[in-house]
């Protein structure tokens, strides 16, 4: 009889603990006292000699201790709701394939330049750095996700308590919607550049040809790890700004200025990045000439012209800073003309 | 086939009486209840709530400030009573024209439906 009572006792501090356990603190205490009184009140019903069989149907009846934490939470946690999640698989096996892929060209690249001591270090380092990168992946689009999700449950809470039906936006033509692949396809290119950046930076190199093949590397790799992280900077902005784009689906003004605002902080870091010495291999041009790399002679300034090939670089990246933004401008203001409401 | 049948039957019917439960605890709470005397008053009248679907609706309803809940220590259990706010009343109130406008309104159509 004694050991029924423990059980009794046992099996419903463990069942309301499961159930408070999932709730917030502050309420945890008023629904523990009033559970344990209702499974008291329900024994007490069933029988005056409550045994284990009772305790059992009582708890079985409430349910599942999880469904009813439920019950008691009025909204649902998630992190990404069914609004995003068809979307955030669909982004999220692109990019696990696309870090995949990326990963396994840039290690057998750093394999080709630098071979392991052998195949079980080889091996041992391909994995462990290809399940990073994967994490990494993973970990950062969800957090993008989960961002867009909880900025966007404001919207959906309070709604426009005026909404008119004629202000709803207009079908978008063909030629005014973003098509997923555009954006989908600039992700991939830039996720592959930043893996190849961060895993195998001497394969941008000048490879010179002649009896044996010179490789002399572009970037100075003597501290590499701490360029790459204003590198890895860019690319994270360029990922946000196509991410913008598969959101929105449509050019809008709020889709430019979010773009622009991208746009502009992305140049000022590429300006910084691609004028800092620090980036580029100080020897380059003294190697080179030493060499005679091409036919070049020994009085050949090449110095100069590699300077004169960073001024390029640093225009052409403002350039295409300018024509991005202006274009997504351009488009807005044209396709405000069809945003306007019903008339 | 048929488990098709009643599986849709029973989610309609379980829709159908999840709509009245906010107005059947409201009309039982104008004197003070606790959870367990509510689930077998209503029980009496015919109307079933299990009690996992109840406890977690008078906390709601105590949130939104239609009912007011105290705990009693003074039995041989402490339990807590919930009764009917002034807010409540008013609420319960119009809730129960609404109810007898769509009572009306469903007889018309099941009437008319039949022949």
């Amino acid at each position: 009889m004694e050991s029924q009572e423990k059980y009794i006792k046992d099996v419903t501090d463990r069942y309301i603990y499961q159930v408070i356990k999932r709730l917030p603190v502050s309420q945890r205490e008023d629904i523990r006292k009033e559970l344990a009184g209702l499974i008291e009140d329900m024994l007490a019903e069933r029988s005056p000699n409550p045994g284990r069989e009772d305790i059992d149907a009582v708890l079985t009846e409430l349910g599942r201790p999880s469904e009813l934490a439920d019950k008691y939470r009025d909204v649902k946690q998630h992190l990404i709701g069914p609004e995003y999640f068809s979307l955030y698989i669909f982004v999220l096996k692109i990019v696990m394939g696309a870090t995949a892929l990326g990963m396994a060209i840039a290690m057998a690249v750093g394999f080709a330049t630098a071979p392991p001591e052998n195949i079980g270090v080889g091996i041992g380092e391909f994995i462990s750095s290809m399940v990073m990168a994967l994490v990494q992946a993973f970990a950062w689009l969800t957090l993008g996700f989960a961002l867009v999700e909880r900025y966007n449950t404001k919207k959906i809470k309070f709604p426009d308590e005026h909404w008119k039906p004629s202000d709803l936006p207009p079908v978008p033509l063909e030629k005014e919607t973003i098509k997923r692949s555009d954006p989908i396809a600039a992700m991939v290119f830039t996720l592959l550049v930043m893996i190849l950046f961060n895993v195998a930076p001497q394969i941008f190199s000048v490879y010179v040809p002649g009896d044996t093949l010179t490789v002399v590397p572009i970037f100075d790799l003597s501290h590499w790890s701490e360029t790459v992280v204003v590198f890895n900077f860019v690319f994270a902005l360029s990922l946000a700004k196509e991410f913008i784009r598969l959101l929105f689906g449509r050019y809008n003004m709020k889709l430019a200025v979010g773009i622009s605002v991208v746009n502009v902080l992305s140049l000022a870091t590429s300006i910084a990045l691609l004028t800092s010495p620090a980036t580029w291999n100080p020897d380059l041009a003294s190697t080179l000439t030493s060499i005679h790399a091409f036919g070049m002679a020994s009085d050949f300034n090449l110095a100069y012209y590699l300077d004169l090939f960073v001024k390029v670089l640093v225009g052409l990246v403002i350039l295409g800073c300018i024509v991005d933004t202006v274009t997504v401008f351009a488009r807005a203001v044209k396709f405000s003309v069809s945003e306007k409401t019903l008339t | 086939m048929m488990d098709d049948t009643t599986e849709i039957l029973d989610n309609l019917m379980q829709e159908l009486r999840r709509g009245t439960l906010v107005l059947s605890v409201l009309s039982q709470l104008f004197r003070p209840t606790y959870g367990y005397s509510l689930v077998q008053t209503l029980e009496e009248k015919d109307v079933r709530i299990e009690a996992g679907t109840l406890y977690p609706l008078l906390r709601r309803l105590e949130k939104q400030g239609l009912i007011t809940g105290e705990w009693e220590v003074g039995g041989s259990k402490p339990r807590k009573y919930y009764h009917l706010s002034a807010k409540g009343r008013n609420i319960y109130d119009r809730l129960c024209a609404e109810w007898a406008g769509l009572v009306d309104g469903m007889d018309k159509l099941l009437e008319s439906g039949e022949k």
